[in-house]
Parts: structure tokens; sequence; C-alpha cells
């Protein structure tokens, strides 16, 4: 896989403790979705006028596109102090000494990067869709993934994304630069769904790995754990520094009451059928059920439920939630949405 | 509405199978899912087990029993009334045997209409017609009704079409129909579950016998062929017979003997010719009274006159029957008439009545020459009160009478002589045909006895005056009464009982003349091999003598019969005979005529059209009569429903690829 071992440098993955060598999300066959064009012209120049809000997030490192609370000496001016002992006196602007008499240290805005991090959700229960002409949430997943990604490569920042399913696997980045669009859209684009989901573990082994803190991204569906584990790795994330954003990705047919039930009670074709087996995508497990109304009216009740856990969740623990269904457009309404929640600016 | 196959009816057990296979708990259609986290939560209670549930109502079920039912009906083969194929033509009735009696008899070449057709012609494309509208499945018949009826079977259409072949090219048969027999070999013909039809084709001019029509088990149609249907009774006038034998005078001439007759329905005079080698000899006009008046005409004939020809000099529906051929010089030319030998010292009364037999050849030879004996070649020997020598007897190899053998010859007798007197007579026996013995006296007569195996005939007091016997194995008849020294021969039963005698004895000689169609049947002489038959057209028909056993003779007696059917042309035919190495032995000709009183008469039966309707159908045929078979459009309605049931089954994959391409191109 050139992802993997040779597009980013052997030297640089060999490092790389947290993930274990196991199972890859990244298919040996990667020729079925070659041919999906996971963001058009249109969209990308529409991403490069956004930017990622960095909000508590701490810039750090090189210098970058983000704003950043310490005053440096780049030409942006910031404000004015008095001068006090120990203050660059190369910096003391003689302009406002001359006309009001006074020493004055002109200040400047430092803009440093910002290292974003996104965990994809490559668990087989992302691929899934209730209707066969619907993207499945894996693939609407790595569009938003792509859309974010691209929005941080082009401002300059470091961009590191890892797909997790039962463990984190190998990761693409951290890398930075415009340079690095085609090879991150190429790397999403050779992603394939397999196995379980363990999120909880797998993103507090994540964010051990990291010396500093920066801007997680999570995408994922959440469908693997209790909701309580999530508010506690949320915590963890908030403790350590993080500034987490949850973009959780839905299908309609998943969490709507209608179609959940047309996709209940109808297949492919239409056709109504009295009884059906419902296969887990990930354990592979099967539950068969006659699809009534009670039965309908009881999942649709325990799914939104289970939806507001999460977002009472996030909000608790301080972190960007964000539901994307899979049929919205990328190009309008999810971006409206990240916009409205302060991901992107 | 029956149904032609009931048994059909079984395949509706497909009905409750398919409803049970409908009814059966298949397993559901499996869906992934993203997790069953909440679907457990939502569905405690898991879907009941059960292998069997309500019967769907839904359209594949309704149409595969449809269509089940239809093809168990189908299979049933229903019939309803004829009617039906009057609103729908292309429906296929039921397969039938259609048997034809054809009239193929002398009648039938009568002519009637303008212009003129002969009956047989008529009767041909009547056939015809009746075969035209049979169908693959069916069966047809045709039983050609002449002296040897003819049966031809076409099962298929190529034999259908080989059948109408034929029968375009057949020519007339002749001779005479038998109704009756035709009927009962086509009641024998019929084949089992078809419709049966028999249609008879004639010019009514035969008989039919009511127990006969009963038995044919199908309904007979008749067609009158030749427009002879409408009563009328055409005139006819035919040479009914002719006969030629010397004068008994001896002079060298031969009296003809003819009778015409008028079959018309009024009296009429007709102009008579007689034709010798040709050349008109005489004429005569007779008058004949109406409805079969006939007048005998004798005529007698110049020495030498090698054929003579009776003509009658007026036209009628029959033409054919207007003349009668004969060949009365044949009979002293002829070679092949059997060959008698009589072997007698003193020809008398027993010499002269054989030579007056028509049709024989007899040589004398006297007791001393035994070597004609034992040289064979003849057909009879008879020996007028002698007897071969001992040594001689074991080489006659040929039937022989014995009148008045001596004591010591090979018959055996007892002592004394005696003047014997008839008190014993095998009554019917076909040597006593026509012999009156009252008042036949005998005089002295040695005393025979039977041997084993011997069969008297006549017998007296003291003895067998005449019986059956063998010498060598074969035939031979005892006179043991000398003729000379009784009265017999100055009575008419001595020649009668010589010619019953030679005719049990002797093969029958070649008759002058045969009826049309009318087979001839001889018996070829003793070194005969084959014989070939000359008809007037020229085809030659070569026939091998083969013995056949004869019922009516004694059970040691072996009859060599020659029949030749094909006498349905009227003339001259040529009959030669050849012996093993192919050397011709002899040769004959025989007359043909067309004139007989039957056929002749072209008076249509008119109780004929009600003794064919009293026939019947069998039980197992009558519900098939006038039905048609609904078996191919209930199996058009079942495809029909079962192409409808595939294009239910196949319009979700339609409509899932159709969803597959449209979200390809989204």
């Amino acid at each position: 896989m050139s992802v993997a071992g040779g597009g980013f440098g052997s030297a640089r993955l060999r490092g790389w403790r947290p993930f274990r060598s196991g199972a890859s999300p990244v298919a040996e066959d990667a020729s079925a979705d070659d041919g999906l064009v996971l963001l058009d012209e249109q969209t990308l120049a529409r991403l490069r006028r956004l930017s990622l809000l960095t909000g508590r997030a701490r810039t750090e490192g090189l210098a970058g596109e983000h704003r950043s609370r310490r005053r440096g000496t780049s030409p942006e001016f910031a404000d004015f102090k008095r001068y006090s002992q120990g203050d660059d006196f190369r910096r003391i602007d003689w302009n406002t000494y001359a006309r009001l008499d006074g020493l004055f240290v002109r200040l400047s805005e430092v803009t440093t990067e910002l290292s974003v991090h996104i965990l994809l959700d490559s668990s087989a229960s992302m691929d899934w869709s209730g209707r066969p002409q619907r993207m499945t949430k894996f693939t609407a997943a790595r569009r938003l993934t792509g859309a974010l990604a691209y929005v941080a490569l082009w401002g300059f920042d470091r961009v590191t994304i890892t797909p997790f399913s039962t463990s984190l696997s190998y990761p693409f980045g951290p890398v930075q630069g415009r340079t690095q669009v085609v090879p991150a859209l190429r790397y999403l684009q050779q992603l394939r769904p397999l196995g379980g989901t363990i999120l909880a573990p797998a993103v507090a082994a994540y964010v051990h790995g990291k010396k500093r803190p920066g801007l997680l991204l999570l995408i994922s569906d959440f469908l693997a754990g209790e909701t309580d584990a999530l508010r506690v790795v949320l915590h963890d994330l908030r403790a350590r520094g993080w500034q987490t954003v949850v973009l959780h990705v839905v299908d309609d047919a998943e969490i709507a009451p209608d179609a959940a039930t047309a996709w209940l009670r109808h297949d492919d074709e239409g056709m109504s059928r009295q009884s059906l087996e419902l296969v887990d995508r990930e354990s592979g497990a099967i539950l068969r059920l006659a699809p009534d109304d009670d039965v309908v009216t009881r999942y649709v009740a325990a799914v939104n439920a289970w939806l507001d856990e999460i977002e009472t969740a996030c909000a608790t623990e301080g972190a960007t939630y964000a539901r994307v269904p899979t049929s919205w457009d990328l190009d309008d309404l999810t971006l409206a949405l990240l916009h409205e929640r302060g991901v992107v600016a | 509405m029956s149904l032609l196959a009931p048994l059909g009816l079984a395949a509706l057990i497909a009905v409750p199978l398919i409803i049970v296979l409908h009814m059966r708990h298949i397993t559901p259609p499996r869906r992934p899912v993203p997790s069953l986290r909440f679907w457990e939560a939502a569905n405690p209670r898991p879907a009941e087990e059960r292998r069997l549930r309500r019967p769907p109502l839904t359209l594949p079920l309704v149409l595969q029993l449809m269509a089940a039912m239809l093809l168990a009906f189908a299979l049933a083969r229903p019939a309803t009334a004829a009617q039906l194929a009057a609103l729908a033509p292309g429906l296929h009735a039921e397969p039938r045997h259609l048997i034809l009696l054809l009239d193929g008899s002398t009648s039938m070449s009568a002519l009637a209409g303008s212009p003129p057709l002969s009956r047989w012609e008529a009767a041909r494309q009547e056939a015809l017609a009746r075969l035209a509208p049979l169908r693959e499945g069916d069966v047809a018949t045709v039983i050609v009704m002449a002296t040897r009826p003819q049966t031809y079977t076409a099962t298929d259409d190529a034999s259908l079409i080989d059948l109408r072949e034929r029968l375009t090219m057949m020519p007339q048969p002749g001779g005479r129909a038998d109704l009756d027999a035709a009927l009962t070999l086509a009641g024998d013909l019929f084949l089992p579950n078809l419709e049966r039809q028999i249609v008879v084709i004639s010019d009514g001019a035969v008989t039919a016998d009511a127990a006969v029509v009963g038995r044919a088990g199908a309904p007979i149609e008749l067609v009158m062929a030749g427009g002879n249907g409408n009563g009328s009774q055409p005139a006819n006038v035919a040479v009914t017979d002719i006969a030629a034998r010397p004068d008994p005078d001896g002079n060298g001439t031969i009296g003809l003997y003819a009778a015409v007759t008028n079959f018309g329905p009024q009296a009429v005079t007709v102009p008579v010719t007689l034709l010798g080698d040709g050349l008109e000899i005489g004429h005569s006009d007779v008058t004949l009274d109406a409805a079969g008046g006939s007048s005998p005409l004798n005529w007698i004939l110049p020495p030498g006159v090698a054929d003579v020809t009776v003509r009658i000099d007026q036209s009628d529906a029959l033409v054919a029957d207007n003349s009668a051929m004969l060949l009365p010089g044949e009979a002293a030319t002829e070679t092949i008439a059997p060959r008698i030998l009589l072997v007698s010292d003193l020809p008398g009364a027993l010499a002269r009545a054989l030579m007056a037999l028509d049709n024989v050849q007899v040589s004398i030879e006297s007791s001393d020459n035994t070597s004609a004996v034992a040289a064979g070649g003849y057909d009879l020997i008879v020996f007028d009160r002698t007897a071969p020598p001992t040594e001689i007897v074991p080489k006659i190899e040929t039937a022989s009478l014995w009148v008045a053998p001596p004591v010591g010859g090979p018959f055996a007798t007892s002592e004394g002589v005696s003047d014997p007197k008839v008190t014993r007579v095998r009554a019917g026996d076909p040597l006593l045909e026509g012999v009156d013995l009252s008042g036949v006296t005998f005089g002295p007569t040695p005393n025979f006895t039977l041997a084993a195996g011997d069969e008297e005939i006549v017998g007296s007091a003291d003895g067998p005056l005449l019986y059956r016997s063998e010498v060598n194995g074969q035939p031979a008849v005892v006179l043991t009464t000398d003729p000379e020294a009784s009265n017999l021969p100055k009575r008419v039963a001595f020649p009668v009982l010589v010619a019953n005698i030679v005719g049990a004895l002797a093969p029958d000689g070649i008759p002058a003349a045969v009826p049309l169609g009318e087979p001839l049947v001889y018996e070829p002489r003793a070194a005969t091999a084959s014989v070939q038959v000359t008809a007037p057209s020229g085809e030659v028909t070569s026939l091998p003598v083969s013995a056949t056993s004869d019922q009516t003779a004694a059970p040691t007696s072996v009859s060599r019969q020659i029949i030749y059917t094909d006498t349905g042309s009227a003339g001259v035919y040529g009959v030669s005979e050849a012996d093993e190495s192919g050397f011709e032995l002899g040769a004959a000709r025989f007359v043909v005529n067309a004139g007989h009183p039957r056929e002749s008469d072209l008076q249509v039966n008119a109780n004929l059209g009600a003794t064919l309707a009293t026939s019947v159908s069998s039980g197992a045929v009558a519900t098939r009569q006038n039905r048609v078979d609904l078996w191919p459009v209930l199996a058009l309605i079942a495809l029909g429903v079962i192409a409808a049931e595939w294009i239910t089954a196949l319009r979700p994959a339609r409509r899932r690829r159709a969803l597959q391409t449209s979200g390809a191109s989204s």
C-alpha cells in the first residue's frame, strides 16, 4: 500500500507504537472504490475559502495561519503597551513617543500552526446504507474527513488521519502543506470498512500517544459501546486540553421513523414482507423479527434516546457535536452545520 | 361437456401441493443492519417459529393455482358439443377413424350425369373429398369392395398422402361387391379410443344384412355415387351369360348359348349381333320384359370359329356388359386342360362319357401299353375293366378311377359274385350330386371289401359298389360293377356320375369365361410349377403353384389351386403353364365378360339406406361423437397464465436493476 509504506516514508511509521500491526482497514483489494470521487472541484473551491476554528485548541510550533495568544514579532499589529524593563527596545514605537511623549512598545500577533487529528471510524457498521442509491455512512464519513483535511491542509495545519475499528490502524500523517491534499484524498479513497468497533479504548490510546493536544475530529456512527464510555473519553480529552469535535454520521433509515419503517417493511424491490432477519454488520448476529408498528415505535424511541444521550454527553464535556446525515449534501447542509457549530469559518 | 381422459384430473393434486409450498414458513429475507442494539431492545419477543403459515393470498399463488388447474383440465381433455367448433374453427376435433367402403363392383362403371362420369370416378372423388379434412392423428381406412376386398390404411400425414395418391391412380377392380363382408371387416379394423365412422360410397346396387350392420359398431353413412340417389332406375340391357359346347351330333359344329337380360324399368327390344372371328354371322332382335326380363339366344356356330362375340347394338348406362365374348375353339385346341388316360381294351360307354366332358383331354390306350401308365404326365388315369400289372401299380402317381377292376387287382375282393342291389347310399356325397340310381340294375359283380381308410359311397348287401380309396397315396375311386353289364350307361345318371368323378379326381380346367372381377380359380396340371397370366393390357402375372390344403376334399388329397384376381378388365386373358425348368407345358385363354345378373342390375336397393341407418355406435365411442376437444384452448390459456406468472416474478428484478442504474447515475 502506497499510503502505509511508501508514500510517506517507512521511517516515519516505524516509530508509531500505539497502532497495532494487525488488521488494517485498508483493504488489499482497493479497486472497488477507485472510481469514487470524494470531493469534486466545486466542493474544493468552496472549501478553500474555509478554515478550521481553533477554539480552545492550543496552537504551537512553526508559524501558521492561526492567530495565537502569544505576541511576537510578526508584521501583524496587535496592540501597544507601555514600555517596561526587559522589553525589546527595538519594538518601541517612536512615532507614538513623538506624539505622546511616552514610550510604548508595539505588540504584534503571532500566527501558529494547528494540529488536526481526525479519527475516522472504519468499522463494518459504517458500511451501510438505508437505500441502495444512497452512499454508505463510511463514504459520507470519508467525504467529510476529506473535506476537513483539505481545509486543514490548505491552512497549513498539521493533519493526521487515523482510521480505527477494533484498534487504531496505520495513520495518514501527520502531514502539512497543500501538496499533501492529493495523497490524503487518495488515502481516504482506498480505505475499506472492516471489523467491529472499540471506540473509547481506541480514542484513549490515540490521545495518550500525543504529547500536545490539538483539534480532534472524531467521526463515527458511535454504535459501539455505551454512551458513558464516550463521556469518559470526552472528559479525558477535555482534561488533556484537546478540542474535540464529535461528528456523528447517521443514515435517515436509522433515525427517522418514516424512513426506518419503510426500510424495515419493504425490501429493495418494494415488496412487502411479513418477517425478516436482521444481520449485525459487525458481529454477524441474527435477529428475526416481525416488523410491526410496535417494533418500529420502540426502535425509534430507543434511537432517539441514544442520540440525546450522545448529544448531552458532548455538551457536558465541552465537545462540539454535529449530527451529519448521509443524505445531506456536503457543499451545502453539512458545511452549514459545521459553520453553525463553530468547526469551520 | 365430457372428459375424454378423466384420469388427467389426477394432475389436480398439484393444487394442494402448490398451496402447501406457499404455506411453508420459509426463511425470511435477511437485511444487514449496522447494529442490533436498538432492534434487540425494540423486539424483546422473537418472531414465532412455525413450519406452516396461513396461505398467503398473493398474485403468484393465484396464477400458479390457475395454471395448475388449467393444465389438469387440459390433461383430462374436456370435449364439448361440436357446435362450438363453428365458433372456434381452430379447435382440434377428436381424432377419428374413418373407414370408407368404396364400391368397386362392375356396376360402378356405369355412366351417369353430364358430362358422363362413371360411378367409380364419382365414388373416388367422393372418397378423396372425405379424406381431405383428416388431420394428424386421424386414421383412415379405405376398403375397396370388389371380388377381393382391398384394404388401405393411413395413420399419419405421410401415409394419408400416399393413400390419396393410391386412390387417385386405382383402377376399378370390378366384380361383385360384398357389403356385408366389408362391414364385418371394418368392424374388425376399428382402432380403440377413436371416433368411429363408416362411409359407404356406392351406387346403391348392393345389399346389406341388418344383423351385420348392427354389429359394425359405428354410424354408417351412405353416399350415393353417380347421381343415382333420385330413385330413377337407369336402363341397362346386358349379355348375362354365354356358353358353347360341341354339337352332340358330332359334325364339328358348336352350339352357342347366350342370355340377354333387360334390367331397365321398361320393356325393350334390342338388336343382338353375333360375331364370329370379327364377322357378323348372326343377328336377332330380342324383346325383353322390364325389370329382369331375359331371353335366351341359341346359335349353331360354323366349324372353325375361334372366337365369338354376342353384342347388343344399343347404348345404355353400362356399356361394358353390352357384349360378351367366348372362345369356343379353345376347348379343342387347348393344351392345358386336364389330361385323362383311359386304359381300356374295349372303349364303350365310359369312353363316350369321358369324351363328352368339356375342357379335358382324353387319351385312350390299351392295357398292353403299360408304358403309358408308367410314363405319367396325366392328371387322371381311368382303368376300364382292366388293371395294370402288379409292378406297374406302384408307378401310378396320379389320381385314378377304377371301373370294374378285375379280381386279383390292387383292390381286395372276397369270394363270390353276385348281382348286387343298391342298399346303402352316402347321402350328400359330391360324387352323387345329380345322380339318380333308382331303377339301376347291376350285372354280376365281385364282392369287394373295403380296406382301412376306404369310404363307401354306394353299397350293396354283398359289398361296396362305389367307394373312395387310395393308390400309392393318390386318391382313387372304384366302381366295382361293370357298366356295360348294367343299365347304368343308358341312364342320365351315368355321364353325370362320370363327370362328378372326373371333377373330383382331375384338376379343374380353365373356364372358358369368367365374369368381370371374379377370380380365376383353377388347379394346374400335375407337372406345372408356375403359371403366367397375361391380362388384356399385356400385363403378365406369374403365379407360383403351391400346394394348399383343401378342407372339403379327402384328408389325404392335395389341392394346388391357382387364384388370379385381377380380372377387372373385360377381354381375353392368356394362361400358360411351365414346369420347374421353365419349359412351357401348354397355354390356354379365357374370357372375362362384364355381364352379370347382379352387377348389370343398376337398380338401387331401396332398403339399403334404411338398413344402414340402423347402425349404432358402440357404447365406448357413442359419447365421443360430434365432440370437440378443448385441451388446446386450455393449454393455451395455461401458457398465458404461466407467462403472466413469469412476468410477475421477473418484475422485481427489473425494478431492482432500474434502481441500481439510477443510483449509479446519480
